[in-house]
């Protein structure tokens, strides 16, 4: 039933509800960063799989472009994170309620 | 298989490398303006001008391509359509520029602000324009990370601190489901354009994958349940960053939903997609509305009104179907004009980017009289009152709505909107028929919030009473 081509498929399936359950559960923003990153790095997965499987290399070339922005979005959300720190104190995001939502 | 045979070179035509000319010069004066933005002398005008000087370049060149092509192996679809909405995210950005001028000194906002701009309209324009899912999530990641760091610009602020951690991490789940949603798709149908996304067969895969990535959109335009962020980031940026999400981030992740929704349409996956949007539709609209009703605060009032605009949107979508959809891009439009305009007058008549309840605007319209019969007109064009651009904006979707068979929803709308109209009255009626409060100081009007408020006045007036031409114009595309 399950065959050699669907592992992968099922690993980036785990890892992107593990990453999803980080950042929903978790308080601390370094963290959640990490399970941004894990969610991002699932879903390169998922296409480098899907890519073999299909006998293409689109999936493969765009993961390239995938990695560059997930450099990009740490680089401004560890600085956002400083901000934070800066005016709160602390990074965890509970301490940060000043809004109501 | 040699390495040419993986990698086919696709040579550029003339026009297709002048299709990308106006992203080429977003991208490189952008980049030319954050580097001259630390100068110590004039830094910030030297910055604020080259930016300008780009939006226009960048501009004349949008308005010298006409015909429809395809770009890059069909990773961009440019035509009249993408130029006409590009060239309203240009002047939106303009007018971004304008305003954040008279406010970068009080808010102690850096002079990258300018540049930040520019990249986020780059973003913007690639995402209007772009008709393959991935490109789709560079774009958006493009838009947004320029987009996050506006809204921390106010360093010093707990609430803008607060505001751009939220919108950060939330964004970035959107972008990740995207990015997984696409992966889904890919691995389903072998493709990541659109068109042939469209044509291929059904599969489990498939409407999985289109679920997630209707799910990080639904994100990104404000959709209840996924709304959360509005209200905060919105009250925790400052007045001109406010504005300019309210009318470009809305309008450039709107027409990428329509489009990828329209490809969703065309088969049985449709059916799951149609049902998606209707929840979230009728969800926004109800929500969105009640919640605008109990706000205090200016900005925050303002922040529901946007989301309930999202959910009469999403009507649109729906109604569209597989279709171009030319109602929603009239709607984006003309609430573009309606909502910057809104925001250029709060800087003039509730001075500093921190929330103020709607008192603070009592017998403002006696002393400021320009302004406030400004803000009373934009207000009157959010709430759809006839001869205003809102108007004929709800009137299409509605129209359409009711024309492809989506009555409740429309009925729906309809009452929604006329519930809207008390708070946006609420406002009107503090602004003229209350005394003057003591303690809350209006500044001087600027020429930036004037211009601003002025063209918009013009366009939200205009449309509303001529509006044959540009609706000829988006329905013959």
């Amino acid at each position: 039933m399950i065959s050699e081509a669907h592992l992968p498929q099922i690993l980036a399936l785990f890892l992107f509800v593990v990453g999803m359950t980080i950042v929903l559960l978790r308080r601390n923003t370094i963290v959640l960063l990490m399970g941004i990153e894990l969610m991002l790095n699932a879903a390169n997965l998922s296409l480098v799989a899907f890519s073999r499987a299909n006998g293409q290399l689109d999936g493969q070339v765009m993961v390239f472009f995938v990695i560059t922005i997930a450099a990009a979005e740490s680089a401004v959300g560890l600085s956002i994170l400083v901000n934070l720190y800066r005016n709160f104190g602390s990074i965890n995001t509970d301490r940060a309620k000043s809004l109501q939502g | 298989m040699s390495i040419t045979e993986l990698f086919p070179y696709i040579p550029f035509t003339d026009d297709g490398l002048f299709a990308l000319v106006p992203l080429i010069i977003l991208g490189c004066g952008g980049t030319l303006s954050l580097m001259l933005a630390p100068l110590e002398k004039k830094g910030e005008l030297i910055s604020r001008l080259i930016a300008m000087a780009t939006l226009l370049a960048s501009a004349i060149t949008l308005c010298l391509q006409s015909e429809a092509q395809q770009v890059v192996g069909g990773v961009l679809l440019v035509g009249a359509k993408t130029s006409y909405l590009m060239l309203a995210l240009h002047v939106v950005a303009a007018f971004a520029l304008f305003l954040l001028s008279g406010e970068d000194k009080k808010e102690s906002l850096l002079a990258e602000s300018s540049p930040l701009v520019i990249y986020a309209l780059c973003g913007m324009c690639l995402l209007i324009s772009s008709h393959h899912l991935l490109f789709q999530f560079i774009a958006i990641e493009i838009m947004s990370l320029a987009i996050y760091v506006l809204v921390t610009m106010r360093r010093t602020h707990k609430s803008s601190a607060e505001a751009g951690m939220k919108y950060f991490i939330l964004g970035s789940i959107a972008s990740a489901t995207f990015l997984y949603g696409s992966a889904l798709i890919y691995g389903s149908t072998g493709f990541f354009t659109l068109p042939e996304i469209a044509l291929a067969p059904t599969t489990v895969l498939k409407t999985a994958g289109f679920v997630l990535v209707i799910a990080g959109l639904l994100f990104k335009v404000g959709a209840v349940p996924f709304h959360g962020w509005v209200p905060d980031v919105y009250e925790g940026s400052s007045l001109p960053v406010t504005g300019f999400m309210a009318a470009a981030v809305k309008f450039a992740a709107f027409t990428v939903l329509a489009n990828v929704a329209a490809a969703g349409f065309a088969d049985e996956t449709g059916l799951v997609i149609k049902w998606i949007l209707t929840v979230a539709a009728a969800l926004t609209m109800a929500w969105g509305n009640f919640a605008a009703l109990t706000q205090r605060g200016l900005k925050r009032l303002l922040a529901y009104s946007s989301v309930a605009h999202t959910g009469y949107l999403i009507v649109g979508v729906i109604a569209a179907g597989a279709t171009a959809g030319a109602p929603v891009a009239l709607y984006l439009i003309f609430y573009a004009f309606a909502t910057l305009g809104a925001f250029a007058c709060l800087q003039t008549l509730a001075p500093g980017s921190d929330d103020v309840p709607i008192e603070a605007l009592a017998g403002r319209g006696l002393t400021h009289p320009f302004t406030s019969a400004g803000l009373t007109l934009f207000l009157f064009g959010m709430a759809g009152i006839p001869m205003t651009a809102g108007f004929i904006g709800k009137y299409l979707v509605f129209g359409s709505g009711v024309t492809s068979g989506h009555v409740p929803l429309v009925v729906l709308g309809v009452l929604t909107s006329v519930a809207a109209v008390y708070y946006y009255l609420r406002i009107v009626v503090s602004l003229y028929m209350k005394p003057v409060e003591s303690g809350h100081p209006a500044p001087a009007l600027k020429f930036g919030a004037a211009v601003v408020t002025l063209i918009c006045m013009a366009t939200t007036i205009y449309y509303g009473l001529a509006p044959a031409n540009i609706i000829s114009f988006f329905e013959k595309l």
